[in-house]
């Protein structure tokens, strides 16, 4: 299951999606609107994406992560929009015979999705507002 | 040949706008395009080293052919999860 949606995540429908006998292991992720960013205070954040690419993208990761270790099922959703601190973002779910695949696994994930899924997050501070990961000099 | 040209995030921002279409003469690939973008708005050339570029919701090399009516997408640094 991949999903990108403004919707709010259900960190708990997410593990349930990938529930399975055979599976001995369920590693979950939330990633979540943390407060300070740089040391500035957020005061909110605007998730944007491309989501036909997105979910293209982030099929083929789940796809050789399905071939690199031995997995079960693996549920992703992000979340688009504006979001407040402490919302969650982002959940993976990843079940595995084993703890050490779907821990492995599970990682994987999220490091790729920082790397080559086009989502875009904005932080917005008291005065003004961020693009992350592009370089300071061309946010204005 | 026509271009649409989508933008996202900074690059929209930069830009003022989500799409345009350019024109490009034939044969033309992901590299003419880039350059006929940056000379509409060449404040998106700071942010050139950064950028990618997808077509087909699959990232697209420079050298890439393109065909009438493509759509190119540029894609600033990433920053999901």
């Amino acid at each position: 299951m991949i999903i990108i949606s403004p919707e709010p995540i259900e960190e708990l429908s997410v593990r349930a999606q990938v529930d399975d006998p055979r599976s001995g292991a369920v590693v979950t992720f939330s990633g979540v609107v943390r407060e300070l960013s740089l040391g500035k205070k957020v005061q909110k954040l605007f998730y944007e994406a491309h989501e036909t690419m997105a979910e293209s993208k982030l099929k083929s990761i789940v796809d050789t992560a399905m071939q690199k270790w031995q997995l079960n099922k693996i549920a992703v959703q992000h979340r688009t929009g504006l979001l407040e601190v402490g919302d969650v973002a982002v959940v993976i779910a990843v079940a595995a015979p084993h703890r050490k695949e779907a821990f492995q696994a599970c990682q994987y994930i999220i490091d790729k999705i920082k790397e080559d899924v086009p989502i875009w997050k904005k932080e917005f501070y008291d005065e003004g507002g961020r693009w992350i990961s592009t370089p300071e000099e061309n946010n204005e | 040949m026509i271009i649409a040209v989508r933008f996202y995030a900074i690059s929209r921002e930069i830009a003022g706008t989500d799409q345009i279409k350019i024109e490009l003469k034939e044969p033309a690939c992901v590299g003419d395009a880039v350059d006929a973008v940056l000379t509409k708005y060449p404040k998106l050339g700071s942010l050139k080293n950064h950028l990618r570029y997808a077509i087909d919701n699959d990232f697209a090399d420079l050298t890439q052919k393109l065909k009438n009516n493509q759509e190119l997408c540029v894609i600033p640094p990433v920053s999901g999860g």
